[in-house]
């Protein structure tokens, strides 16, 4: 599951408990009560089953929330990508030589001012994103294509796998804007 | 074909999971503690005081469930929109996704109505479902330089290729 699929299931989920949680505390109960009174709190205290089960739910989610923390603060980058075997030899690349080479080749085309690149995912699944900066007369769609046609196909030529992409694209400001 | 780009949502999901984590590392701090025969901390024995004194009613109580439901409410919009507000998705083939932002976007159009002989000053507005070019003219005449502007503008904005292309307006001025 991507990390996109993964942080929206869990962020719906979350909102939801939370909401009804609200709901259930202010709707179900009379509004006389206390928030947590004497009988709730007391209830299974003398259950063998109730501490272990508080201490695994705690432990659960505290598991759950650490987890769902590092896949936020991993930037993803992939250290190196792993091309298929050569004569039953295991052939890596490093992930920003991959980078390098296919800024190099994305700066080249025309209409892009700057570009930056980088190597997302595994050794196995790579991904690449590019973030071009075009000239102001530019083009977008054109650039796409020679992206495509381009880095993207010399990369999957070269490492004999396909290599999904994203690209952010923006045109710069002409430099001398007529003042309105 | 989808239409929009959709946000990973990273930075709304690190809040969550921190106070997630937080929230049930504290706790289960605390359920160890005294289960190890060590007294419960202040803030605990605090807390449940609190939650066993504090009606339903009581302005606190409720003051606090609106905090905690507006946060699920929040976290709700952010699980259900696709975000990225100010990101156009272009069209793009398969194993390729591209977006171009909406000050990109504007620069272009703002860049072709600049290049229409007649045009001395423009200003855009680009949103996701219409932009409005709003140019004033100088010299030339007014019809046939707006018409040139909107022929311009149509053919510029194909060539942006965005997967859901807002509708381009040109309104023209001509300065007394």
């Amino acid at each position: 599951m991507s990390r996109a699929t993964l942080n929206r299931v869990l962020l719906g989920l979350c909102g939801v408990l939370l909401l009804a949680g609200v709901g259930l505390l202010l709707g179900l109960r009379p509004h006389g009560q206390p928030v947590l009174t004497e009988a709730q709190r007391t209830r299974w205290r003398h259950e063998s089953w109730w501490w272990a089960a508080l201490l695994a739910a705690g432990w659960v989610l505290f598991v759950i929330g650490l987890m769902w923390l590092w896949t936020q603060l991993s930037p993803g980058r992939a250290g190196r990508v792993r091309l298929p075997l050569r004569e039953h030899r295991r052939v890596q690349l490093h992930g920003r030589a991959l980078a390098d080479a296919l800024r190099a080749e994305a700066a080249r085309i025309p209409g892009v001012a700057r570009a930056r690149v980088r190597v997302l995912g595994t050794a196995r699944t790579p991904r690449a994103r590019f973030l071009l900066a075009l000239d102001p007369g530019a083009d977008p769609g054109a650039v796409l294509d020679r992206l495509a046609a381009g880095p993207i196909a010399h990369a999957h030529t070269t490492t004999g796998r396909p290599l999904p992409a994203e690209a952010r694209l923006t045109l710069l400001a002409h430099p001398s804007t007529r003042v309105t | 074909m989808r239409s929009r780009a959709w946000s990973q949502r990273r930075t709304a999901s690190g809040i969550a999971a921190l106070l997630l984590a937080a929230g049930s590392g504290a706790v289960l701090w605390e359920e160890i503690k005294v289960k190890a025969g060590d007294g419960a901390d202040r803030w605990r024995t605090k807390v449940t005081d609190e939650l066993a004194h504090r009606h339903l009613d009581d302005a606190w109580v409720l003051a606090g469930c609106g905090v905690v439901a507006l946060f699920g409410a929040w976290l709700l919009l952010m699980a259900v929109t696709p975000g990225l507000r100010h990101r156009h998705l272009m069209r793009t083939d398969e194993g390729l996704t591209a977006t171009l932002d909406r000050r990109g976007a504007r620069e272009a159009l703002r860049d072709t109505a600049r290049g229409v002989p007649g045009v001395v000053s423009s200003k855009v507005r680009f949103g996701r479902r219409r932009a409005t070019v709003h140019a004033v003219i100088g010299y030339g005449d007014t019809e046939g330089v707006r018409q040139d502007l909107e022929r311009k503008l149509a053919a510029r904005r194909e060539r942006l290729r965005l997967a859901r292309p807002p509708f381009v307006t040109a309104k023209v001025s001509v300065p007394k």
